[in-house]
């Protein structure tokens, strides 16, 4: 993962959806221990579930689009 | 990340560790220009004579302010280190050698592969990050850019999107 352009971390809010964060992080569980972020994450970007439904937390899985 | 520190000034050194300090203020309320919690260090280890130094650190009720002489033999007032001090030996473990992860983390500094923003995800709770970050909307809008820590909603119920309220906590949110 590079940096983006003034080395700060993009966190884009998508309306009734995701986080999706571009950059340089680490990302921590609940029990202090590192997650591993995927391949695929750490290029595209990690989206974050913000609507509390994802059975695959704290990532999105598509659960925002569905009733 | 140890965060006690020795400041000498070649006769006595005072020792701080912040974890013990219960925030009583005798130290900057009686020698300002030695302790003063405004500036960065906080002691000046020169600011005013050996002995004032002694008698104020030996003035706070905790240990989070002590102090050994440098040369044993040149202890006065018949003491060799602060009483606040039980065991001259405990004083190498207060300044362990830095941790490898510690390290890790200063070469990632120096050489600019340090992560911009750490996330942490609290189960129950919010995305917490903090560092160097800029949170855009969808249409590319800059919503905040100078925050260096943030607590972003998980849930979906707060009023206060993308930040968190506290809603998770009233509707039992628990993932």
């Amino acid at each position: 993962m590079d940096k983006t352009e003034n080395g700060k971390l993009e966190i884009k809010i998508i309306d009734n959806g995701p986080a999706i964060v571009r950059g340089n992080f680490t990302v921590t569980g609940p029990d202090g221990k590192p997650v591993e972020l995927t391949e695929d994450q750490k290029i595209t970007g990690v989206a974050f579930c913000r609507c509390g439904r994802s059975s695959d937390q704290p990532f999105c899985d598509g659960s925002h689009t569905k009733h | 990340m140890n965060r006690n520190r020795k400041y000498s000034n070649g006769t006595i050194t005072v020792v701080w560790q912040p974890a013990e300090c219960i925030h009583a203020g005798v130290c900057f309320s009686s020698l300002r220009k030695v302790f003063d919690p405004i500036k960065r260090p906080w002691v000046n280890i020169q600011g005013a004579s050996t002995e004032e130094i002694i008698d104020v650190v030996e003035r706070c009720p905790t240990r989070a302010l002590t102090f050994f002489w440098d040369d044993p033999a040149k202890a006065t007032a018949d003491k060799a280190h602060s009483p606040k001090i039980f065991d001259i030996k405990e004083l190498p473990g207060l300044f362990p050698d830095p941790t490898a992860e510690e390290l890790a983390a200063k070469a990632a500094e120096a050489d600019g592969t340090a992560p911009s923003a750490k996330i942490t995800f609290r189960q129950g709770g919010p995305l917490v990050v903090e560092g160097h970050f800029n949170i855009i909307g969808e249409d590319g809008k800059t919503i905040q850019s100078k925050l260096k820590m943030a607590s972003l909603c998980r849930c979906g119920l707060s009023d206060n999107q993308p930040f968190c309220d506290g809603a998770h906590f009233k509707a039992g949110f628990r993932k």
